[in-house]
């Protein structure tokens, strides 16, 4: 039976109760975090409106704004290269990489490049590739995948984090000081981001009018990797397009405070050219999407800004943990989109949610999660 | 609902302030799921005991006596636990406290 | 006909067929919002500048109000040992006193200490100043060194957002970026670290030229 999986596997995570609680602790701070910042915001509900009706009218009208982004990417001398599904995706980035010569490459946060399987897939073509995003290392150290969109590691005790960069970075045996971890990780990366002529990076906004896009971090990994490289490419699904410029203003305000509280990430890049003697690359992927978008009921999951604050505030992803979901997208928004990118594997996913409703009331764009569900 | 902006309403809580001689307590988590809703409760059956247990913890520590709402089945969900745990902590429906049934 | 249908699309390539589905699939046309509510605010600048200090406070950077470049620089030899330590700066008023970057290897800066450098303007509502490539060549500027200051003009802060893609609407850049305090990451348990690959501190000096 199928559909009792991701419960088994919810079911073993709650073996361990005080890992339960510790883990649904940690992420209802986030939720708190969340609740503090955009109470902060007396125009919270505009924005919100703005932004789904923005999201709304973007996929009314995608076909337009494809081939505008196209065409002003192309005046800003990035190439851009259209991957109907994964493995054309990854035959395009290794193609690219072949023909620079190119054996090692460094890459920050894309859920895409997990969902294509990215990472193996060069691996077995001899690539190297290393995640900079801290908790993408220390999952990509593990040999695991990120349970979370936003926090990879969350899953994880600093202990464990602790053993692994004592096996791994040398760092010293039962040390488990976050400073002192991070500090250990900075040191190795610098190294990585030294060496890597290529850098490959997600996507969190493009926009149609100027053929620009837009990476937000905290960590500033997306930048280190492209500026330091010589050959940036980016991957990003035909949904995260904008219409215009002057759209990132509500998107840059909902995106961080709902993610984590934070007013902004450290650092929201925005590439519009290749620098000097460089290269910029700019994958427009499907896989799936335009399949969602024909789906009247389900195309509502394409608005998705992936800030994860329905994995937050989820009763159930709360308590049963990323991994249980078997998918690189898991908690509410996951369990509505994993379902059409293969339906007979994820089959199960849709009853993960008690129908309370809390992912469509915090979801910055007002996608209706639990209806959907 | 906690999570959106708009000045906080129940209707429940403003009902129940104008019955004498109940205090209402506020939760860690003011409106998080009781895990009971729909088949729920039976795919996901480790997750479903998990949130109830941790729902009902949350009245107890913050001193509740009662634990009312307007759903008859997350009352009984709630119950269930109390029951077998012997808890002091009753359930009640808000029509009962309404019709004046706390003696 | 049906073996027609596939060779026709056999040759369409990937870019047609994405086109071709999504023209296929998107709804029926819903407008764009008016987003005229998001414009209206009467925030002064001595109300922009409080709230940018206060927001930059919690996300870890430190503002300095100075009256000239000389004091600048007085405050960083205050707040750093800088002895054989490489100083960078793109500030023009700056070079008689530090090193200016001018290369072409950006690996070169691999070991800047200090990277002082000019913003645009800044945004009250999170703290965060905007710089382009119109200000300095070299991207990895703001990204590479282990301590970060910018200068930033008293008078160039809006309150939100929209204010500032106003300010840049119709600017050509070939990269741009907010930047909001200093470098970090809570990927370790939620346990907040500054530093991550980026700077470890970001001081922003508001300088009152209109004295």
């Amino acid at each position: 039976m199928k559909v009792i999986h991701r419960a088994e596997r919810a079911k073993v995570f709650n073996e361990d109760e005080k890992r339960v609680d510790w883990h649904d602790e940690t992420l209802w701070f986030v939720r708190h975090k969340r609740d503090i910042a955009t109470h902060g915001i007396l125009e919270w509900g505009q924005l919100r409106e703005a932004g789904s009706q923005i999201k709304n009218h973007t996929l009314s009208n995608l076909n337009q704004y494809l081939q505008d982004f196209e065409k002003n990417a192309i005046a800003n001398v990035a190439v851009i290269h259209w991957a109907a599904d994964a493995k054309e995706h990854n035959d395009i980035v290794l193609e690219l990489l072949k023909k620079n010569q190119i054996t090692d490459m460094v890459k920050s946060k894309s859920m895409l490049k997990e969902k294509c399987h990215l990472n193996p897939f060069l691996e077995k073509n001899g690539i190297g590739v290393i995640d900079s995003d801290l908790g993408e290392r220390i999952v990509q150290l593990a040999g695991e995948s990120p349970s979370h969109i936003v926090l990879p590691c969350i899953h994880k005790k600093k202990e464990e984090i602790g053993e692994l960069f004592h096996i791994h970075l040398g760092t010293p045996k039962g040390n488990a000081d976050p400073q002192l971890l991070t500090e250990a990780a900075r040191q190795s990366l610098r190294d990585t981001f030294l060496t890597r002529r290529a850098a490959l990076t997600g996507v969190n906004f493009a926009v149609a009018e100027t053929g620009e896009f837009v990476v937000c971090t905290n960590e500033g990994n997306a930048d280190m990797g492209a500026h330091l490289a010589d050959i940036h490419i980016a991957s990003m699904g035909i949904e995260k397009l904008i219409p215009k410029r002057k759209h990132l203003g509500i998107f840059l305000r909902l995106l961080t405070r709902s993610a984590t509280g934070q007013p902004i990430t450290t650092y929201s890049s925005h590439f519009a050219k290749p620098a000097t003697g460089k290269e910029l690359h700019i994958i427009l992927v499907d896989n799936g999407r335009t399949r969602q978008l024909s789906r009247p009921d389900f195309r509502n999951s394409l608005k998705c800004i992936r800030c994860s604050a329905c994995f937050n505030t989820c009763p159930v992803y709360l308590r049963s943990g990323g991994h249980s979901y078997e998918s690189v997208i898991s908690g509410p928004i996951g369990s509505i989109l994993s379902p059409n990118w293969d339906m007979k594997e994820h089959a199960d996913l849709p009853f993960a949610s008690s129908l309370c409703g809390s992912c469509s009331n915090v979801c910055p764009v007002k996608i209706d999660i639990h209806e959907q569900l | 609902m906690s999570e959106l902006t708009a000045p906080a309403f129940s209707k429940p809580v403003h009902l129940l302030n104008m019955v004498d001689d109940i205090e209402i307590i506020h939760l860690e988590r003011v409106d998080e799921c009781c895990g009971f809703g729909g088949t729920f409760c039976v795919a996901e059956e480790a997750v479903s005991v998990k949130i109830r247990k941790d729902r009902v913890a949350d009245h107890i520590l913050h001193g509740a006596e009662y634990i009312t709402d307007v759903d008859m089945s997350c009352l009984m969900h709630m119950e269930g636990l109390l029951h077998r745990d012997k808890s002091t902590l009753k359930v009640i429906h808000i029509a009962e406290i309404l019709n004046g049934g706390i003696q | 006909m049906a073996s027609g249908k596939a060779k026709t699309e056999k040759i369409m390539t990937s870019r047609e067929k994405i086109l071709a589905a999504v023209k296929e699939s998107q709804p029926e046309l819903t407008p764009l919002p008016n987003l005229d509510l998001f414009y209206q605010n009467i925030d002064t600048p001595e109300q922009n500048l409080t709230n940018f200090i206060s927001i930059v406070e919690r996300i870890g950077a430190k503002v300095y109000q100075v009256q000239d470049y000389p004091q600048v620089m007085n405050q960083l030899k205050e707040d750093f040992d800088l002895a054989g330590k490489r100083v960078v700066s793109a500030v023009r008023e700056l070079d008689a006193m530090v090193d200016e970057y001018k290369g072409s290897n950006n690996h070169e800066l691999a070991d800047v200490e200090l990277m002082i450098l000019p913003t645009h303007f800044a945004v009250a509502e999170n703290g965060a100043c905007w710089v382009n490539d119109e200000l300095y060549q070299e991207r990895l500027l703001p990204f590479i060194p282990q301590h970060l200051a910018f200068i930033l003009k008293k008078e160039n802060i809006v309150p939100t957002l929209h204010q500032a893609y106003e300010l840049i609407a119709d600017k050509s850049y070939g990269f741009g970026a907010f930047i909001a305090g200093p470098s970090k990451t809570a990927d370790i348990e939620q346990s907040l670290v500054l530093g991550a690959h980026c700077p470890r501190s970001l001081r922003i000096f508001v300088m009152n030229l209109s004295f």
